[in-house]
């Protein structure tokens, strides 16, 4: 069938993506001024273990054995060792990934949902005023900085109002912990890196909406007998989801920027905030390490979203 | 004007349609039309894009745009005041008795889902019956319509041209109306697609003995299917009748240039004639007979006084100043294109 | 675009209101960086006396954790937000036009390399790699600049490219060809030109995001820390917030009215160049 043909085609791309963040995770390192034994040893490290790290790592070797080590250690999950941690970079990673998908997921799905109801609210009354302002309310919100959003959010829902906690994931004491409790963290965060794609989300979606409705099928479907609910319902709106669908799978690579900045700015023990501790240690395997297993999340997350495309739209076919 | 008859089933007296335009001004779209339908009639609603033949065909189905507005006149179907028809009265009558099958350039089906679906939710709509009972149904109206069983659980894409078209048929006869309005249905579709489709739906109407309004701006197809004729400009009825009176004595100058446009194999060779001129700005007040400007046989008092209905033989009728005066027996185009 | 074409495009821009508001808000941002040393402004520089001071008189935004003026500072981050914004969007759109152009113009194996990676750049997480590389080679600004172009061009190429496609086919191309002209004579000079406005609008809309990725970067940490910019101040001004709100407040209003303005100016331009599209 066509559509599993595009399916494969997709997925045979996203492997190559992540080969692709795999190479230049290798090239940048080797490209980069200075020793690269160094920089996977870490600024601080003894003259032996640098000597170890080179020699593990065969940093004296011809680059294309080099690169050739490197995919193979690469395609055994093997993304090297933090120095700062003392534990494989893989561990560590996955460790935090769960607390970072939380986060990106909650968003993405709210983000998405609020985005489309709005938009078809926005829809319905175009070229009114409210229409006008709705629309500049969205430039405005992708336009906002999510770090300093979240700023104000803290000084302004947490220290003031003393509503949601400020940072982290959880609260201190165990018997505090639980669901709502994790719910009450994540409301300021969640929200800062929402408002950035509800701004999006809305804005693709009214138009989307709007064109919907003047589609042919539409006057059909009244001309039947069908409540305009129903015709809204079911054949503009159902058609209208494809441009929003699309414009989510677009929105990953967003999503995992205003992660990094979020989970800085709320200590959320994620692996944004992992990553940006390793640059503060200049911790070159734990960096590349993120960057690698972000893509490799991000890939995920596009096919789910190829996937569903594929399920909501029958004319896909291979180009 | 039109002899009311026992078998009446659609009575138009005399429609008056406005739209409100987004300036203020009115665009007065039908501006009295009357005409009448019997069980078992054909009737060819023909004009230029503009003249108001689409927008009866909305009003007839109740789906006007919210600028619309009903300023006068009836509808009648079976005695019944279209008109004044409550929602449910509505629902009653919108796709049971009259339907529409739609042009085959619209993109009329939702692409989203399967043709035998859109089909049966449609008929679910109407009737209460259970998803086998609608799917059967489905597959006879498939039959009828000569699409391949097969194709049921096809998407719109995947269907040709002609095939939608057929499907849009099939949906039209769903709940077993008696009216099918059919507007502009093989616009779009190859030349030699459109003669087929065109006479299986003709078939299809005398088979089922069903009635039909054909609104289309092409009088070819209009004079091969349709018993009746109701040629219109400018929102207004500018001749009337059946088809054999109005082809062998067109009394109305636009309806002769119309026919003239028309190259006739059999006669003699003539030029192709095209009609001099713009349709008519109806969103300003018109004074006088609304073909005026474009008339060839124009005099002062077509500029004054809006020309009343000349009765002519039988059902027969012209609004022209000098309908039936032997003097414009043919004006001829041609002479004036040069 | 011939001439005509052009004042149909500035009238079509004229009757968008928010465009031209965020024009003119751009071009004020844009004077003020360019007439910094000239405004009477005090030094962004001069440390004072009262560190934390909130906005008064003297200090329209207050003064920061040195008893900086933050008004003059952040005039002053308009400079850094203008030069990175603009330069690596317009390197991001010269790059993508070069290669879209010649790859939807020529085909062939250069089209199939470049969609491959255009593909490949649309999927993966920039900001990380801008990350990786400002960490490894350092946080000069030009660097940034030359990376944020480098890592964006992906998608103005995808624009360029097929607008080629379609461009190539038209009567002037093969008219400039029937003529003599060498094809990268007719690429650059009758494809391009002709092709290029969604590219423009695309790029102007860039521009928007550089800014913010740049912003990121530096509050981070990994910003230039020579240069004054808006993320850095931002990042100073984090600590302090819940007792002197206007240091992280006032720079990040400012990207968001400058970025917001930007945008406003993108779409305006967007609808001016395709008017069939998104009429209210």
């Amino acid at each position: 069938m066509e559509r599993i043909a595009y399916l494969i085609r997709r997925i045979l791309e996203m492997i190559l993506v992540v080969l692709v963040v795999a190479v230049l995770n290798f090239t940048l390192i080797h490209l980069a001024p200075g020793d690269v034994a160094v920089y996977m040893a870490g600024m601080e490290a003894g003259p032996e273990y640098i000597a170890t790290i080179r020699h593990e790592y065969g940093l004296d070797l011809p680059l294309h054995i080099q690169m050739g080590r490197y995919m193979s250690r690469f395609l055994h999950g093997d993304f090297g060792r933090s120095f700062t941690r003392g534990e494989p970079v893989v561990d560590i990673i996955m460790n935090r990934m769960p607390a970072t998908l939380l986060l990106m997921g909650s968003s993405l799905i709210l983000g998405a949902v609020l985005g489309t109801l709005g938009g078809a609210l926005a829809a319905r009354h175009i070229g009114s005023k409210v229409d006008y302002l709705i629309s500049g309310l969205c430039v405005a919100a992708y336009s906002t900085p999510v770090f300093w959003l979240g700023l104000i959010l803290i000084y302004a829902f947490s220290v003031h109002l003393n509503w949601f906690p400020s940072s982290g994931m959880m609260s201190f004491l165990e018997e505090q912990r639980g669901i709502v409790d994790t719910l009450r963290h994540m409301a300021l965060p969640v929200l800062s890196l929402t408002v950035y794609f509800i701004g999006q989300n809305i804005k693709v979606a009214r138009a989307s909406v709007a064109e919907a409705m003047q589609d042919d099928y539409i006057t059909t479907f009244r001309a039947v007998g069908f409540r305009e609910r129903t015709v809204f319902l079911n054949h503009a709106l159902r058609n209208a989801l494809l441009p929003i669908v699309s414009m989510t799978g677009l929105q990953f690579t967003q999503l995992t920027a205003g992660a990094v900045l979020t989970e800085t700015v709320f200590s959320w023990p994620g692996m944004g905030q992992l990553v940006f501790q390793a640059v503060l240690s200049r911790d070159y395997p734990l960096i590349m390490g993120g960057y690698i297993l972000m893509s490799i999340m991000v890939v995920l997350f596009t096919l789910l979203v190829d996937f569903i495309y594929v399920v909501l739209d029958p004319r896909i076919e291979l180009k | 004007m039109t002899p009311y008859e026992n078998h009446t089933l659609l009575e138009v007296q005399d429609l008056r349609m406005h739209y409100r335009l987004a300036s203020g001004a009115v665009l007065k779209a039908v501006d009295g039309v009357t005409f009448s339908i019997r069980r078992g009639d054909k009737l060819g609603l023909i004009g230029e894009s503009g003249c108001g033949k689409t927008s009866i065909a909305m009003t007839l189905m109740g789906l006007l745009p919210e600028n619309a507005s009903i300023r006068g006149g009836s509808i009648l179907y079976e005695g019944g005041d279209v008109l004044s028809y409550s929602p449910k009265q509505w629902r009653e009558f919108r796709w049971e008795k009259v339907s529409m099958v739609f042009q085959s350039a619209m993109n009329a089906l939702d692409p989203v889902y399967r043709v035998g679906k859109q089909l049966s939710d449609v008929y679910r709509l109407h009737r209460k019956c259970s998803k086998e009972d609608a799917n059967k149904h489905v597959e006879d109206l498939f039959k009828l319509t000569g699409l391949p069983v097969s194709r049921i659980r096809c998407y719109p894409h995947q269907l040709s041209g002609g095939m939608k078209q057929r499907v849009i048929i099939a949906m039209s006869l769903l709940c077993n109306p008696s009216l099918i309005i059919a507007d502009e249905p093989t616009t779009g579709l190859d030349v030699i697609i459109q003669d087929q489709i065109m006479r299986e739906i003709v078939s299809l109407i005398d088979q089922l003995g069903l009635s039909m309004l054909l609104v289309s701006h092409d009088v070819s197809v209009v004079t091969e299917t349709c018993k009746k004729i109701l040629v219109m400009y400018g929102g207004k009825v500018a001749e009337y009748g059946d088809i054999a009176d109005v082809f062998d004595n067109p009394s109305h100058p636009y309806t002769m240039g119309l026919l003239e446009a028309f190259p006739n194999i059999q006669g003699p060779i003539k030029g192709l004639a095209a009609l001099p001129g713009t349709p008519p700005n109806l969103a300003v007040d018109l004074i006088g007979c609304r073909f005026a400007p474009r008339c060839p046989r124009k005099e002062a008092l077509c500029e004054e006084e809006d020309p009343p209905g000349a009765k002519l033989h039988g059902n027969h009728v012209a609004f022209c100043h000098f309908a039936g005066d032997p003097g414009i027996k043919s004006v001829n185009y041609c002479e004036l294109n040069g | 675009m011939n001439l005509r074409g052009k004042g149909r495009l500035i009238r079509e821009l004229v009757r968008q209101k928010m465009a031209m508001i965020g024009f003119f808000v751009v071009c004020i941002f844009f004077l003020i960086a360019v007439l910094l040393q000239s405004l009477p402004i005090p030094d962004p520089f001069a440390l004072s006396l009262y560190p934390f001071h909130p906005p008064s008189s003297e200090h329209f935004m207050g003064t920061d954790n040195l008893g900086r003026d933050l008004f003059s500072r952040v005039l002053w981050g308009t400079r850094a937000s203008l030069l990175v914004g603009i330069l690596s969007a317009g390197l991001s759109a010269v790059i993508g036009i070069i290669i879209g152009g010649i790859a939807g113009y020529y085909g062939g194996w250069i089209d199939d390399l470049s969609s491959r990676i255009t593909d490949v750049f649309l999927v993966m997480p920039i900001f990380f790699l801008l990350i990786l590389i400002v960490s490894l080679f350092g946080s000069h600004i030009f660097f940034a600049i030359f990376s944020i172009g480098l890592v964006t061009w992906p998608r103005n190429a995808r624009i360029m490219r097929a607008q080629a496609l379609a461009l190539k086919k038209r009567a002037y191309v093969t008219a400039a060809i029937g003529s003599g002209a060498s094809s990268l004579r007719v690429l650059f000079f009758h494809v391009v030109p002709n092709g290029v406005s969604p590219v423009i609008a695309y790029t102007v809309i860039l521009i928007g995001q550089a800014v913010l990725v740049e912003a990121g970067l530096s509050f981070l940490g990994l910003g230039d820390p020579n240069v004054i910019s808006w993320g850095q101040l931002i990042r100073s001004g984090q600590q302090s917030f819940a007792n002197a709100w206007w240091i992280s407040f006032f720079p990040g209003l400012m990207l968001v009215v400058m970025v917001s303005a930007v945008n406003f100016f993108g779409d305006g331009l967007s609808v001016a160049l395709n008017p069939r599209m998104m009429r209210r």
